[in-house]
């Protein structure tokens, strides 16, 4: 269906919008700049700030571009002599009481109230009274600290806790000029998505409490990366200053985040970089691990490695790599185990109990959550394991599609799902059993929940949907007859939502016991029954039980790394360049923000030099050069582009610029 | 009051109020009493004989104004609303918070069924089987006296389920605000009914189309639909011939400031202000007129004397007329203020008023009356500048048609009005640091 498109003019600017174009959106087709502080494109329009004030011929009165659509033959002015009075008058009322403490504010230098004056103020203040005062310094929560007194009512944060997070905890109290934001009488500002306030709002009224009075915008070192903290695969930009990672913000990629971060995410990986890190190679002597140097490290594992090989065999050996590492450590450990140590004993953990079948792959992308009619949830809860696409889920069922929900207990989605089916503990299996069954017109196996539900609703719905994704537990596919059930509802997009941030990327490249075995899975090479005399764990803490010689690769002082023989200092991956695959097998480019402390390296370098101290090296000296070979090693890899890996929007500071609409 | 009325009934000879004939009789609450004068006629000429199209059509041939202050043709605005399935919606607007109006108040406490049957009418043209009364909260008899209205209307058949076997379904709830100003405004008023907080929303799209949770909605003041029960009964050739088209039928003026028997004067549109001050008994102690504020506090001030010349005493009040002069004719209420009047104390507590009410939402208004509010207190405090004066009027300029909703126009125009013709008042001020009329400073 071509969409119908209306002609008008901005500044004499001809422009050709979609129907229902807001003015302010066509104003960007047209290259014209219509400055706003409480327009976003993700919220819903309200045109309180009344900045974004334009002419519309022939009407002298002005009009709010941020709530006017558009209409055939528009002749709208954003430049002339009433539309420029409008909005100065606007900026006049709007620094009458704000206070200009921008020397000591936080977004001062990246503050759309500071550009904007800059760009289209009067330079002099005719208000001569006293400024208004309201609670500075106000803890909105253990994260986010509000300045009322900056506060220009854009009503951004609560718009956003209402219509995007979806638990409306933060609102106006008060009114007039003693209008403030605050939480909800009996709630607490708690949203995991809380975070994203402060990015969006347009004054330093809300700050984050991690990162206040830390740094200049204008001192900092900006990197498009990804985040690590699970398999969605947010867009991120890092904020470093003197080698020192302050912050992490949103980097709008409408094919996955849609612009939005989670707390754990935005905050759990500042802190990371600096405690408990190791930060240099050691070695047990006696009960301690003492620091060494890299040469001593190395030297002594592949002393001890190649001794166990000589008496015991390769099989002997086993490694153990996290599903948080990047591909390029996961490919080289691969290469280490399997070509230089030469065992299959080689597995990830965490990791769902069933090696993934070529037919249970995700297909799609989560994009199409945007379009599809119909999604079932099966035994995933989105918040908990993958939050921001808890927020995809929202938005979906919010436009209207048909969210069913099959989970033992109540998720953040229960409120959103159109049909929540809670079966009895772990009895997810058997829906997606019966179900399966049902969509193939078999006969369906009784079937038992908390509350009596009758799926043929539902599974009606499922056949008739012509655009239908299914989000499944990876866990459950261990069981085959659950397996085979979800392939056979998957003709429709979705698949397995692995949440460790590169669970996907060791499915991909392989990063388990030869041939499958069950045998010598992480499990029993952990406990000590496969065997294995010398292990070697590559990132994560799992828990070691029995081990000869243990070689830990660790970022901070984990269990395993305690218990080791030898600990090789590796990067966490706000340090890391390489890529991650999120869950939908989208794969993301990691970039090094803060300097590496200490003597870390990289962990695909420190898993190369010691398949070199095992006599034989492999000659990479970029991470993408590993890549390149995982794009000729791994077919799914290989049609990858660049412009996939970095995403869509380029590294930036926290204004208001580059807001897109989806 | 109820004296006042009574009088008024006598003294205007050709014409014979309807709206407030009750006002001020025991029991004329009541419905038998108002069935006893022919209550529910237009009600049930609505259902068992016209198509709400025809209904529409009625009130848009007997020139219906709106009462609530714009003065737009009820019927046309009726006809607004898409003819489209679902939910549609009539809100009636009496949330009666106007500073100088208590007119919806009268006809809500002695004879509220005459709104409630113009709820049922308006409902019936529009579609609507669910409608809502707006009840100002601070108005605890007039939401009872509507509550009790609908139950008896209801045990009358007059609402419910397929009324008068006409297959028309109804329901009527009485939702009481709590006391905001800007809940008067329609879609403050729509959020205040969803409730959520009352701050207006933008427009488009209006509310015909996008109002109550999302659906068509009519928004009419109490008086309004007060006139629309006697269209209905009488026809609308009747009402179109009370008055002076376009300005037809009865308004209720609730006449206050330097008369000496201030109140409600239900007479046809058209009438003077020399007319509507004899009827409330000529001018307190003799005085001279100074200014009067012909409809409500948001309305501009006219001097004695208009801009054409004119004494003020000949202005017509009827909508036209009104806005010819500069000002409007608003909700009706007429404030009379004689020559003892100080105008920069008064307009500074107009402004303190809009200052308190102004929702907060949008930037010109909630920042603009709070700085108009300092610098007015300061003149008329100790004395302020010419600076100060030259300020507060250019401040006043730039809010009208830049703030969302008309709150912020409304806290303007007596502003630049008071600044235009009562300049004298304020430079006195400035010139003595004390008020020309002894006012003391608040």
């Amino acid at each position: 269906m071509a969409e119908e498109l209306v002609e008008l003019t901005i500044d004499g600017v001809p422009v050709a919008v979609p129907k229902g174009t807001l003015i302010v959106e066509a104003a960007k087709r047209a290259g014209v700049d219509i400055p706003v502080f409480c327009y976003h494109p993700k919220l819903t329009p309200v045109g309180a700030c009344r900045i974004c004030l334009v002419q519309i011929e022939p009407t002298p009165r002005l009009q709010a571009a941020c709530t006017t659509p558009v209409a055939p033959g528009m002749v709208i002015h954003t430049q002339n002599e009433l539309a420029r009075a409008g909005r100065e008058s606007v900026l006049e009322f709007m620094l009458a009481n704000h206070p200009l403490d921008c020397p000591i504010c936080d977004k001062g230098g990246e503050c759309p109230l500071q550009n904007i004056t800059f760009a289209w103020g009067l330079g002099t203040s005719r208000f001569r009274e006293e400024k208004r005062h309201l609670a500075k310094r106000y803890p909105l929560s253990e994260r986010i600290v509000l300045d009322r007194e900056r506060c220009i009512m854009c009503l951004r944060c609560t718009r956003f806790q209402e219509e995007i997070a979806g638990d409306s905890s933060l609102v106006v109290l008060e009114r007039a000029d003693h209008s403030e934001i605050g939480v909800a009488e009996g709630r607490e500002f708690d949203s995991i998505f809380s975070g994203n306030t402060i990015e969006l709002c347009p004054v330093g009224a809300l700050t984050s409490r991690q990162y206040r009075f830390q740094a200049r915008p204008w001192d900092l070192d900006l990197t498009a990366s990804v985040c690590g903290g699970c398999a969605m695969g947010c867009n991120v930009t890092l904020s470093v200053r003197d080698s020192e990672l302050l912050r992490v913000s949103s980097r709008d990629n409408p094919d996955v985040d849609n612009g939005w971060l989670c707390d754990y995410g935005r905050f759990g990986q500042v802190g990371a970089t600096r405690e408990n890190r190791v930060t240099t190679p050691m070695m047990r002597r006696g009960n301690a691990l003492v620091p060494v140097t890299w040469a001593e490290a190395l030297t002594e594992a592949a002393t001890r490695l190649t001794a166990i090989r000589t008496a015991y065999g390769a099989d002997a050996i086993g490694g153990i790599a996290s599903p948080t590492m990047p591909n390029e450590a996961l490919f080289l450990f691969n290469r280490l185990m399997r070509d230089v140590v030469g065992t299959g004993n080689l597995d990830h953990y965490p990791r769902p109990p069933a090696p993934a079948r070529d037919d249970l792959g995700f297909r799609g992308a989560i994009a199409d959550l945007d379009t599809v009619e119909m999604i079932l949830v099966v035994g995933v809860d989105a918040i908990a394991e993958v939050p921001v696409l808890h927020l995809r889920l929202r938005k979906a069922a919010e436009r209207g599609a048909n969210l069913v929900l099959v989970h033992a207990n109540p998720t953040g989605l229960t409120q959103e799902a159109t049909t929540w089916i809670q079966p009895a503990m772990r009895g997810e299996a058997t829906i997606l059993r019966a179900l399966a069954a049902a969509v193939q017109g078999g006969k369906r196996p009784a079937i038992e929940t908390v509350i009596p539900v009758d799926l043929a609703p539902v599974v009606a719905q499922w056949k008739a949907a012509e655009k239908r994704m299914l989000l499944v537990d990876p866990a459950l596919l261990a069981d085959p007859s659950v397996a085979d059930a979800v392939a056979a509802l998957l003709p429709a997009a979705g698949g397995p939502v692995v949440s460790t941030a590169n669970g996907r990327g060791a499915i991909d490249l392989g990063i388990f016991p030869a041939g499958g075995a069950d045998a010598t899975a992480a499990p029993y090479m952990l406990d000590g029954s496969a065997g294995v005399r010398g292990l070697i764990v590559l990132g994560g803490d799992p828990p070691v039980d029995h081990a000869e010689t243990l070689i830990v690769f660790a970022h901070h002082l984990t269990a395993a790394a305690r218990q080791a023989d030898i600990v090789l200092p590796i990067a966490v991956a706000t340090e890391e360049a390489g890529t991650l695959t999120n869950f939908a097998g989208r794969v993301q480019r990691l970039r090094r923000g803060p300097a590496l402390p200490g003597s870390v390296e990289p962990a695909w370098y420190a898993v190369k030099e010691l398949a070199g101290a095992l006599g034989q090296p492999i000659p990479v000296t970029a991470p993408e050069q590993v890549w390149e070979a995982i794009q000729q090693n791994v077919p799914a890899y290989a049609d990858v582009t660049d412009a996939e890996l970095d995403g869509v929007t380029p590294p930036r500071m926290q204004t208001i610029e580059q807001e897109v609409a989806d | 009051m109820a004296s006042v009325i009574e009088e008024t009934a006598t003294t205007t000879a050709p014409f014979e109020p309807f709206l407030t004939a009750s006002v001020g009789r025991e029991g004329a609450w009541e419905i038998e009493d108002y069935l006893s004068r022919g209550g529910y006629t237009g009600w049930r000429r609505a259902v068992s004989e016209l198509t709400p199209a025809e209904v529409t059509d009625w009130v848009k041939r007997s020139g219906l104004r709106g009462r609530g202050g714009a003065g737009f043709s009820t019927g046309t605005k009726w006809g607004f609303v898409p003819n489209i399935p679902g939910p549609k919606y009539v809100c009636c607007n009496a949330d009666e918070s106007e500073p100088g109006t208590f007119n919806n108040r009268a006809i809500m406490e002695w004879d509220p069924h005459i709104v409630v049957e113009g709820v049922m009418i308006a409902s019936y043209a529009i579609g609507a089987t669910h409608s809502f009364i707006y009840c100002r909260g601070e108005f605890g008899l007039a939401a009872e006296r509507l509550i009790q209205a609908i139950r008896d209307a209801e045990k009358a058949g007059f609402l419910g389920t397929d009324i008068f076997g006409k297959g028309v379904d109804l329901q009527i709830e009485v939702f009481r605000g709590a006391g905001a100003y800007i809940c008067g405004e329609e879609t403050a008023l729509l959020e205040s009914l969803e409730g959520k907080r009352p701050m207006p929303r933008s427009r488009p799209p209006f509310p015909a189309v996008v109002g109550l949770y999302g659906r068509p909605t009519v928004i009419n003041n109490a008086e309004t639909l007060a006139n629309v029960p006697f269209i209905l009964k009488n026809g609308p050739e009747w009402y179109a011939a009370i008055g002076a088209a376009p300005n037809c039928g009865p308004k209720i003026y609730s006449l206050s400031g330097s008369v000496n028997r201030p109140g409600n004067y239900e007479l046809p549109l058209g009438i003077t202000l020399r007319e509507l001050v004899e009827h409330g008994g000529g001018m307190r102690e003799g005085r001279k007129l100074k200014a009067v504020i012909p409809g409500g506090s948001s309305a501009a001030i006219l001097p004695a004397t208009l801009s054409d010349g004119r004494d003020a005493m000949d202005l017509v009040l009827d909508f036209d007329a009104c806005r010819a002069a500069g000002s409007m004719l608003g909700s009706g209420a007429v404030i009379v203020l004689d020559e003892t009047v100080c105008m920069a104390c008064a307009v500074t507590r107009f402004i303190e008023f809009y200052q308190h009410e102004s929702c907060g939402k949008c930037t010109p208004c909630r920042e603009g009356t709070i700085w108009m509010l300092k610098i007015l207190e300061r003149v008329t405090g100790t004395g302020g500048t010419d600076d100060d004066l030259f300020l507060v009027n250019d401040l006043a300029s730039h809010i009208p048609g830049r703030s969302l909703c008309l709150l912020g126009d409304s806290a303007a125009a007596p502003v630049m009005s008071a600044m235009e013709h009562f300049r004298t008042d304020f430079d006195t001020h400035n010139a003595t640091g004390h008020c020309p009329s002894g006012c003391i400073p608040f």
